[in-house]
């Protein structure tokens, strides 16, 4: 994945932190979608923090670097399969 | 000459004005009177006034809807008026399709079966017309609570940030107030079955219940939509303060879990009647939600289906 690419939080989406945590409650248009809401564990709750349209994934994965004592590689695998599930789930764009 | 209704829901006033009286309805009556308000209340929180049309077509022209924008569609289970076998007490679930719109600066709620609701409402919720479908020309209260009310008051709670409905039970025993929130099938009439009989209890409904804040302390009330068990039947105004909110299922012994805020919030969830097509509500949902779940005790319930079910919710602190 590109490292200089930039997301931001989408409107179709509401979150919540709880005890650390963060729900994510997405919007929908029909009472047949509404199947799931998305928990985000601390790590992902971090990492969801730091999407706000200016840190692209490359400042993200170092400042999760700088926080949890993971390795580079599995932080890298991690953070795309999470940013592919958010985009999965319109929760960033 | 006018003639004027006055439903109260949850603390909610609705006013609802035709040139018709409505239709006697001896028979299912006893459904909801307990919330028509006998006399003129000093305001009135949603005003609604009806027209008949033989025809949609004759006065919100269907192309109306066709032109909005469209929020949300859906279907909400409605219990139908005529019990299907009293001796089981059971009634046929039925699905009625929704629809939530925009329309220049109004909202457009069209609900029922073959959509023969239809209201315009003012976008703050407060003012509307509703057009009922009916080529005999006449009304009930019953097309009023039965046909689009509920989709109505999901939507009022949360944007004027009074609160929400859940699916679930409620019991007021003695002051305390008790939800037993569950999906489907999950034991919420069962419920009001055995608190009913075993217990000197209020049954505040069987299936949907609002809860609401006022000052600091959250409440919960009964509404006019029930779930299977009726003979109980005097939901009515009153409220009671929340106690204790269950997320419940069946099991073979009573055994309750507290349940943590984050677990806690993905189990209730399920259970809210959400305005999910509107940001501002859905966000005021989550919050309130949190908030209940934070002041007051949370279980995770699963409950036998005997008298014993009783004590052992009550002395769980």
């Amino acid at each position: 994945m590109d490292e200089n690419k930039i997301f931001k939080r989408s409107d179709q989406v509401v979150s919540r932190e709880i005890e650390g945590e963060v729900v994510l409650l997405p919007l929908y248009k029909s009472s047949k979608d509404l199947n799931y809401i998305y928990t985000l564990n601390k790590t992902a709750a971090t990492a969801w923090g730091l999407i706000d349209g200016k840190n692209n994934l490359a400042d993200i994965k170092n400042k999760l670097t700088d926080e949890f004592n993971v390795e580079e590689t599995k932080l890298t695998k991690q953070l795309n399969e999470l940013i592919k599930d958010l985009t999965s789930i319109r929760a960033i764009v | 000459m006018s003639h004027k209704v006055f439903l109260k829901i949850a603390g909610i006033i609705i006013g609802v004005k035709s040139g018709q009286q409505p239709e006697t309805e001896k028979k299912y009556a006893y459904r909801y009177r307990n919330f028509v308000l006998k006399n003129k209340p000093r305001k009135v929180d949603i005003d609604l006034s009806i027209g008949i049309r033989s025809h949609y077509h004759m006065y919100y022209p269907r192309l109306l809807f066709e032109t909005r924008r469209e929020l949300a569609r859906g279907r909400i289970k409605e219990r139908p008026l005529d019990r299907i076998n009293k001796e089981k007490e059971k009634y046929l679930g039925r699905d009625l399709d929704w629809r939530i719109g925009e329309f220049k600066e109004k909202i457009l709620l069209e609900g029922g079966q073959s959509g023969n609701y239809q209201v315009m409402l003012d976008k703050d919720l407060k003012k509307g017309e509703v057009l009922i479908i009916n080529s005999n020309y006449s009304w009930r209260i019953t097309d009023i609570i039965y046909g689009f009310l509920q989709m109505l008051i999901i939507y009022y709670l949360a944007k004027h940030r009074l609160g929400l409905l859940v699916h679930s039970a409620g019991i007021k025993d003695r002051r305390d107030g008790y939800l037993f929130a569950g999906i489907s099938r999950a034991g919420k009439s069962t419920t009001g079955r055995i608190w009913d009989r075993y217990a000197r209890v209020s049954i505040l409904n069987d299936d949907r219940i609002i809860i609401r804040k006022i000052g600091n302390i959250f409440y919960i009330y009964g509404t006019p939509w029930h779930g299977d068990f009726s003979d109980y039947l005097n939901t009515s105004m009153q409220r009671a303060k929340l106690k204790k909110m269950f997320y419940i299922y069946h099991k073979r012994e009573n055994k309750a879990e507290v349940v943590s805020p984050r677990d806690s919030f993905n189990l209730f969830f399920q259970t809210i009647f959400s305005p999910f097509w509107d940001k501002d509500s859905l966000h005021f949902i989550s919050g309130f939600l949190l908030e209940a779940i934070f002041n007051i005790p949370c279980y995770k319930f699963g409950f036998k289906n005997d008298r014993a079910v009783v004590d052992y919710a009550r002395r769980l602190k």
